[in-house]
């Protein structure tokens, strides 16, 4: 358990590039503010106050998935940079202890994230509260921000693969505000469309958010809740095969350090 | 004569910097899908000029976002790669250079506007609605005015601050609300509306919001215009001031090489 605690401080103090405090109150409290605050008045400028309420959930929950995959992502892709993942090749450290290891720290950056968010948004756009069910809707984001996390896993190991992560991340970015729920409901989309967006994590979450945020009965709101962990689940299994395939490879074919342009 | 030529030099070497850059060219595309889900939004809206008013705002909106980030890290990456060694030693404004810079990447993203606009056509399929397409014309050229102010204001500021990564995550939002490129300001909270007051681009914008909904009068126009200049104008006064910090800081302290 030691080693797990150290390897989560040294991945997120040294490969989190954000941790400085221009970084850091710029993405978890400014950011998530700011684009909070946008999305209600622009539903209430484009729509009407429920339209408001909706997007504020739906943005604070997208703003846990920019700090989580960000971070995450470019930590892989900096361990690589910085050519320190190639110590924990040689060594014969738990790999999955490793891997678990690499989101730990990020996660409450998330929660923190929703709740200066969402805080925003309740002090400067008038939103009702009298119906909240307030566990399911704690659970929901709790579970939301970890099955996230996972998925941050899943993209990290292909931004370690690539190289790059800011390219990837963007695509994340751009695709999730499509498909998740977040300003295009899912009603919107065709049957099968729909079915593929709820194996995105966040969809499953957000459903069940605004359900207890309408006061759904927790009896209604479990079967989103129970979905969105088993597809966090999933995609942190695909992370660590992923992880686990990236090191035999580059073992086997000497590229971790080669040159992107060779 | 010599800062036109130090303008355009650096207006080419940003253009090939930006344009053989395969993170800048995919940059082009970033804006396309969160442009489809607004322009979903804005099909949904009760209100008409709503619709127009963010298939004019959402290209600017990604134009600003692009420019922002880019130019605003751009005296740094100078910094950091001690290229800005030459600049410092040249007699050549820094003001110079980073306006050629700001030139280049605004030229560069007009695409970006123009694929933007069309993701959000392909949802809509409705053209703007503006009352005056030559003023709307004109208030657009206001706006990319507005755009290389406030830029260019971020490039010192990004350095002042130590050039920290994640620092712009939040002002490139900021900076687009405060705009008004995806809804007229008097929507803010008083505060905010206020200080939105100081960005060029938002009087730009509200001059775009008359050219749709029709002119009340030739001089409300016209002076929403006279504000983006002056504000403009301001903007590039204070970027000015904080290059001269910037250099003093430099070169006291003798940062520039141990960066």
């Amino acid at each position: 358990m030691y080693n797990y605690f150290i390897q989560a401080y040294s991945t997120y103090k040294g490969l989190f590039y954000w941790l400085n405090w221009p970084g850091y109150i710029s993405n978890v409290f400014l950011r998530p503010m700011v684009m909070v605050l946008t999305y209600a008045l622009l539903g209430r400028f484009a729509l009407n106050p429920d339209a408001a309420r909706d997007y504020a959930l739906g943005v604070g929950v997208y703003s846990m998935m920019f700090i989580l995959v960000g971070a995450i992502s470019q930590s892989y892709t900096y361990d690589r940079f910085q050519g320190t993942i190639a110590f924990l090749f040689i060594s014969p450290a738990n790999r999955m202890v490793n891997y678990l290891s690499r989101m730990l720290l990020h996660y409450p950056n998330a929660l923190i994230v929703f709740a200066f968010g969402f805080g925003t948004a309740c002090l400067l756009v008038d939103i009702d509260f009298a119906l909240v069910n307030w566990w399911a809707f704690i659970i929901s984001i709790v579970i939301t921000a970890a099955s996230i996390a996972a998925f941050g896993q899943a993209i990290g190991v292909f931004a370690i693969a690539s190289r790059n992560w800011m390219n990837t991340f963007g695509l994340i970015l751009g695709a999730f505000i499509v498909f998740t729920g977040v300003i295009v409901p899912l009603s919107a989309f065709p049957p099968a469309v729909r079915e593929i967006c709820k194996i995105l994590p966040m969809t499953n979450g957000l459903i069940a958010t605004k359900m207890a945020f309408a006061g759904g009965a927790f009896s209604n709101i479990w079967s989103p809740i129970l979905r969105e962990a088993l597809t966090g689940l999933v995609y942190l299994g695909l992370g660590y095969i992923g992880f686990r395939v990236f090191e035999k490879v580059v073992k086997r074919n000497g590229a971790l350090e080669e040159d992107l342009m060779n | 004569m010599n800062t036109i030529r130090a303008i355009m030099a650096a207006f080419i070497q940003q253009w090939k910097t930006t344009a053989t850059n395969i993170g800048s060219v995919s940059m082009l595309f970033e804006s396309v899908p969160l442009a489809m889900a607004l322009a979903w939004m804005a099909m949904k809206s009760p209100t008409p000029p709503v619709l127009t008013y963010l298939l004019v705002g959402v290209p600017l909106m990604a134009i600003c976002n692009g420019m922002v980030f880019r130019v605003g890290g751009s005296l740094n990456g100078e910094l950091s790669g001690h290229t800005l060694d030459f600049a410092l030693i040249s007699r050549t404004p820094l003001m110079a250079v980073l306006f050629g810079k700001s030139l280049a990447q605004l030229i560069f993203r007009l695409p970006m506007g123009v694929l933007t606009l069309a993701a959000m056509f392909i949802v809509t399929r409705h053209l703007p609605e503006v009352a005056s397409i030559p003023l709307l014309l004109v208030a657009i050229v206001f706006v990319c005015i507005g755009l290389i102010a406030i830029s260019l204001l971020f490039a010192p500021f990004m350095v002042l601050v130590g050039g920290k990564a994640g620092f712009f995550n939040a002002f490139m939002p900021l900076a687009v609300v405060l705009s008004g490129f995806m809804f007229p300001i008097d929507r803010l909270p008083v505060v905010l509306e206020e200080v939105a007051r100081m960005m060029p681009t938002s009087w730009a914008m509200a001059s775009i919001w008359q050219a749709i909904n029709g002119i009340d009068s030739a001089w409300s126009f016209i002076s929403t215009l006279l504000a983006c200049i002056l504000t403009s104008i301001f903007l590039l006064f204070v970027t000015y001031f904080m290059c001269r910090i910037v250099e003093k800081k430099l070169r006291i302290t003798g940062e520039l090489a141990t960066y």
